[in-house]
């Protein structure tokens, strides 16, 4: 299997990383930090989690299944965020910036009682809704 | 037929003009996986492959062909391509991603300065190939291969037929991810933040109507409050306004013709079944069914007023049974349409479900519209169910087509999509619909708003052309342009010009039989004799049948 290099980030500096996120807000920048950006786990493995709490700026740290986890590449897919990515500034005036594998659309399906749903998304909180099947009824009508 | 039209029309433009790009997909994958997967298959769909890698790869080309006979640039587009094992539960599963590999601001040939553009596109308009190497990522899930703890055995379907069955039609989700690759995606994170403080390109187009700013011109908590402004967020090109109209259907809505004590105009749900509604409508009087069981009007049992339904339109409320069996009663009876009555508090219901048999139109109203029919029954209600052209399903009153911002978040939320309410589905819905493998319907005015096109024609059939080139020289141009188009036969002509925003900048007025070759010179000025800033404008050529548009660059 041919992957892209991707940086890879612990929960340790996941942690440090979230101690500069005043600085990374008032800059007005992207999405602060990755929302749960962990590494690799084998399947069935249980891992922490941590996210910021967009609302109370709190950091929400727990333990949740692997089920519930995103393999790698679509993790680094749903990244939001512009740390460590490096802007490539020529003599003509412009500016290159490698993405890095983020900031891409995902697509993903869910199975249910009425048949299955296709959605793409770019957010990595509603692609979690979408993984556990929490999604909205007015996207299928009701056959009764 | 007017969207099947424009799509016909398209193809034979751009074959004739020549126009296309060439997508490639770069196949990443390793030995005997992904792409090279020898696992052998037989041919499937108009998918020739023998094999399960060969398949998947016929697939990728297939979607870039599509893009690529319709986005023209001279630099090859690189697709990184891949099939890894994606996330797969047995009820949910990653299908893919892609976006671009690189943005790129201020580069030679930058149509908006301090702006993020997807690479493809700045190579494009740079005519140079900005960052050699891959364009755009997209890792598709290896794991759809029928094996029970995935999906429960749901594999991909290689075919381009749209025969998937229970399976996932992998053609349309490769074209949908693709088109957010070549540049239908913002890159303005959920809190609203801006890359590296920059716009991108997208985002210039997103206008928020609340607000009446465009997305580049809002601080992020704003774009954050416009991300979940539920129709009120549109887009703002030129090329996709005048479009809507040949790809939007208009809106169902109740006409009542009798008795004046109802309200003129009632909205209406859709169905998944049964005949569609035209502009002309089923005019009809209003009978409300009986089944003599539990609650009658449910149209759950055998109808027992047939006789008065035969010939008229049948009321049923909602409830107990499939809203197909209420609708299949009713049509057996002679009813001309059915109208199902919600039978919970709120907007008229999108009514689910599938039956061929079913050909009759079958719409919804709210239960408040459903109870003032009923009260009014006694001395005869007559209505029309017709679409209102006007309204088109999608878009604001303006005509402007809606972006999805749903409130509160849903799974799907994403800007990066048109909005839900369009009719018919549009490949850039958040919903993927598999029925939608060969047809970029207005993504591909979007993609002329930002730049991969210079002009779109609107949808006339050929045989009704009359208006036969529109043109400009020179282009980009200071001070002075010639505004150069040839009509035959004589008719009328208006000719105008735009800003990006849709905004009326200079009217040239209306000449009457208008015949042969006319030239117009445009000095850069507005009606008020104010020289307008440098940047992009729009000559738009009208006559009764067929609108031409062609994009004009002011450098000052």
């Amino acid at each position: 299997m041919i992957r892209p290099h991707l940086p890879r980030v612990s929960i340790q500096h996941l942690v440090f990383a979230i101690a500069g996120l005043g600085l990374v807000c008032m800059a007005g920048d992207i999405d602060p930090l990755p929302p749960s950006h962990t590494p690799a786990t084998a399947p069935g493995t249980a891992v922490m989690r941590a996210r910021l709490n967009q609302e109370t700026g709190t950091i929400d740290v727990g333990a949740s299944s692997a089920a519930a986890q995103f393999d790698p590449d679509t993790e680094q897919a749903l990244r939001r965020d512009a740390a460590g990515l490096t802007e490539v500034r020529r003599p003509d005036g412009t500016v290159l910036l490698d993405l890095q594998g983020r900031f891409q659309s995902v697509a993903m399906v869910h199975r249910r009682a009425d048949g299955k749903l296709l959605i793409c998304t770019d957010n990595e909180v509603r692609a979690q809704d979408a993984l556990h099947g929490d999604l909205p009824a007015a996207t299928t009508p009701e056959v009764k | 037929m007017r969207r099947l039209l424009l799509a016909t029309l398209l193809v034979v433009l751009m074959a004739q003009a020549g126009i296309a790009s060439t997508i490639l997909i770069i196949n990443n994958d390793g030995a005997n996986e992904g792409f090279n997967d020898p696992t052998p298959a037989a041919p499937v769909g108009g998918n020739p492959g023998t094999t399960v890698g060969a398949q998947r790869l016929n697939v990728f080309q297939h979607a870039a062909n599509i893009w690529g006979g319709l986005l023209p640039s001279t630099i090859t587009i690189r697709v990184a391509a891949q099939f890894n094992a994606l996330t797969c539960t047995s009820t949910s599963a990653v299908l893919g991603s892609a976006g671009p590999v690189t943005v790129v601001r201020d580069f030679p040939g930058a149509e908006v300065p301090g702006t993020w553009y997807h690479i493809a596109l700045a190579n494009k308009l740079s005519a140079s190939d900005l960052s050699p190497g891959n364009d755009i990522n997209a890792t598709f899930n290896s794991s759809l291969n029928g094996s029970a703890g995935c999906l429960g055995g749901t594999g991909w379907y290689y075919g381009f037929d749209g025969n998937e069955g229970s399976n996932i039609e992998l053609l349309p989700v490769v074209l949908h991810e693709l088109g957010h690759g070549l540049g239908f995606s913002t890159l303005v994170g959920s809190n609203g933040g801006q890359l590296q403080g920059a716009p991108d390109l997208y985002e210039t187009f997103i206008r928020d109507n609340t607000q009446n700013k465009t997305w580049d011109q809002l601080t992020a908590q704003q774009r954050a409050t416009s991300a979940v402004n539920t129709g009120n967020v549109v887009w703002n090109g030129f090329f996709v306004g005048a479009h809507a109209p040949f790809t939007l259907g208009g809106t169902p809505k109740l006409y009542t013709n009798s008795p004046a004590s109802l309200p003129d105009v009632m909205a209406l749900g859709r169905a998944s079944f049964g005949a569609a509604i035209d502009e002309t409508g089923v005019t009809g009087n209003v009978v409300l069914v009986n089944d003599g069981t539990g609650t009658t009007s449910d149209g759950c049992e055998p109808l027992i007023n047939g006789g008065a339904i035969s010939g008229n339109i049948a009321l049923i409320d909602r409830g107990t049974c499939a809203f197909t069996l209420k609708a299949l009663a009713a049509q057996n009876a002679g009813a001309i349409a059915v109208i199902i009555a919600n039978n919970v508090a709120g907007p008229a219901n999108e009514l689910g479900g599938s039956d061929p048999s079913v050909v009759i139109p079958v719409v919804s109203v709210s239960q408040s519209d459903g109870n003032l029919i009923k009260a009014e029954l006694g001395g005869g209600v007559n209505v029309t169910l017709a679409l209102d052209p006007d309204d088109l399903a999608g878009a604001d009153a303006n005509g402007r087509v809606q972006l999805y911002a749903p409130n509160p978040y849903e799974s799907g939320s994403s800007i990066s999509h048109w909005d839900t309410p369009a009719f018919p589905d549009l490949l850039m819905e958040p919903f993927i619909n598999d029925a939608l493998s060969s047809d970029v319907d207005l993504t591909l005015a979007a993609f002329t708003d930002l730049g991969w096109l210079d002009n779109l024609p609107t949808g006339v059939p050929p045989g009704r052309r009359n208006v036969v080139a529109l043109s400009n020289y020179p282009n980009p141009f200071n001070p002075l342009t010639t505004i150069r188009y040839e009509v035959s036969p004589a008719q009328d002509v208006t000719l105008s010009i735009y800003d990006v925003n849709g905004g009326l900048v200079r009217s040239f007025g209306r000449a009457a039989k208008v015949q042969g070759v006319r030239e117009t010179q445009w000095d850069g000025r507005d009606n008020r004799g104010v020289a307008v800033a440098s940047g992009v404008y729009y000559a738009r050529l009208s006559t009764p049948q067929q609108t031409l548009t062609r994009k004009i660059v002011l450098l000052k």
